[in-house]
């Protein structure tokens, strides 16, 4: 299964313009703030409403030429954003069972259980969102991003409010998962050490635009503008500053 | 020492806060303090009491439920999905609000009066809403409706978009994200508007006399019978505003609990 991506949003004075090949494992979009990576993740999603063209696995996500828009709850992308936002008010495991369909209620919270015991998290099941710490609370949002056995995953900044600590093991921690439930993945980051971990190709974007796109060694070697060799520069601008 | 220092300052600041607070717990306090068990039970069995009490009951639940059914979808659209209408439309539903109730009563009876706009069509039909229990119910409506408009309104705008967005993603309908994930978050701040226009509604009097009447059993609300009993029975007004300030005390009172939880939870989605 593969994504292609090739879309055209105007928002008032904001214009994003992607087009990617079609891409099978994990791709790191990175850019400075501003640059339009959430809201490409919002058109992939369809909460936006681009122009173009979204392939995921032979399937037509968007065509606007052809009025193909599969609406969000037919496109089965799985999506963690950037604050993970469960659900509220409800426990860890409705929260999970929230995107089971089918079959009575007591099959649907087994299957989130085993979900939850996949991920390790398995006690947590009956805690509320606001009792979780960063880490726990984005397996719980991972969790329920794969319980609709998504055809592809899009995580928004997914380590941005983790602690320096937690951020390395979860990189690991997602890094193995990826790889694990083989569907393209798309993440958002600006920390370096993200890409490195996670990205078999790296999209820088700037300004609605992609600049470069290659694997983090030949990013690294020709910086394609100023802020992909600044992302390269050393220290690394964000793992030790932390994030604001 | 300090406080030496600066006494005119304390003094000051005790002296006007505490005019203040006197000043609005007085008339309050004198409704209780001037009012004898016996002569509160004597009141209360004046016959305009139970017919304007069991009125009020029934016309401020239909409002609300009115309210309540009608404006939450307007809030939902208002606060959710804004567009160049909005501002408009915000602006001309809070008018109610602030308008003088003189006014309303004659733009009601102007729109739904035996002559008024969809009044004449509505009496061509054979139904007369003016001076009837219904045109209590529509002056209450119009202006309890921005209280709860307002608050729903901010309570659906406040709400995370992430969580209404993943909620899509997870193969949610637009409906389904409204009552499974909206509604309940938006809980507290809907509350505490209902209860707001319920409070309203009660209170309402001068677009109810204009446009609906003073008729005992019929369009006499509490707040009329007040103003009614006032001349002939001092104690029966008293004995209903005794009523009056205790429900209103008992709803600002159960309010403080969902608006402690909206600031909380207002708190909690910014950081």
């Amino acid at each position: 299964m593969s994504l292609a991506i090739d879309l055209d949003l105007h928002r008032g004075s904001f214009h994003l313009r992607v087009t990617l090949p079609p891409h099978a494992g994990t791709t790191v979009v990175v850019g400075p703030n501003g640059a339009g990576k959430s809201t490409l993740l919002e058109c992939l999603l369809g909460v936006q409403r681009p122009e173009g063209r979204i392939e995921l696995g032979g399937q037509l996500l968007l065509a606007s030429d052809d009025d193909v828009d599969v609406p969000p709850e037919a496109r089965r992308l799985g999506y963690v954003p950037q604050r993970y936002a469960l659900f509220r008010h409800m426990t860890v495991l409705r929260n999970v069972a929230f995107g089971l369909e089918g079959g009575p209620r007591a099959e649907r919270a087994d299957r989130a259980r085993a979900l939850l015991d996949e991920l390790g998290i398995g006690h947590l099941a009956e805690r509320m969102p606001a009792a979780l710490s960063g880490g726990e609370s984005q397996r719980v949002a991972l969790a329920r991003a794969l319980s609709i056995e998504p055809r592809a995953l899009l995580l928004d900044e997914p380590l941005a409010a983790l602690d320096v600590g937690a951020r390395r093991r979860v990189r690991d921690f997602l890094a193995s998962r990826f790889r694990e439930v083989g569907v393209p993945t798309v993440v958002v980051s600006h920390d370096l050490a993200d890409a490195v971990a996670l990205a078999e190709r790296v999209v820088v974007l700037e300004a609605g635009r992609v600049v470069q796109v290659g694997s983090v060694d030949a990013l690294r070697e020709q910086p394609a503008s100023p802020f992909v060799s600044a992302f390269f520069s050393d220290p690394p601008p964000q793992e030790e500053a932390g994030v604001a | 020492m300090a406080r030496r220092r600066n006494r005119w300052w304390w003094g000051g600041l005790g002296f006007s806060a505490g005019l203040l607070l006197l000043f609005m717990v007085l008339p309050v306090a004198s409704l209780f303090l001037t009012l004898g068990a016996d002569a509160l039970w004597a009141g209360v069995k004046h016959p305009a009491v139970a017919p304007a009490l069991w009125l009020s009951l029934k016309t401020t639940l239909v409002s609300l439920a009115v309210i309540v059914v009608l404006g939450t979808p307007l809030a939902w659209l208002l606060g959710r999905h804004p567009g160049r209408w909005s501002r408009w439309v915000e602006t001309l539903v809070r008018l109610p609000a602030v308008l003088p109730p003189a006014v309303a009563g004659v733009a009601l009876l102007l729109a739904f009066g035996r002559r008024g706009l969809l009044g004449s069509w509505l009496a061509d039909m054979g139904l007369t809403v003016a001076f009837s229990s219904a045109a209590v119910v529509l002056s209450q409506v119009f202006v309890a409706a921005p209280f709860f408009l307002q608050s729903a309104t901010a309570a659906f705008r406040n709400l995370d978009g992430d969580q209404l967005t993943v909620a899509r993603t997870l193969g949610a309908s637009p409906a389904r994200v409204f009552f499974e994930i909206a509604l309940p978050m938006a809980r507290p701040g809907l509350i505490v508007g209902a209860a707001m226009g319920w409070a309203r509604a009660l209170g309402e009097f001068g677009a109810t006399l204009m446009f609906a009447g003073n008729l005992s059993g019929e369009t006499q609300t509490m707040t009329l019978a007040i103003y009614t009993t006032f001349e002939s029975d001092l104690r029966a007004a008293q004995a209903m505003s005794v009523i009056l300030v205790v429900v209103a005390f008992g709803i600002l009172y159960l309010l403080s609990a969902p608006a402690e939880q909206l600031a909380r939870a207002a708190h909690e989605s910014r950081d």
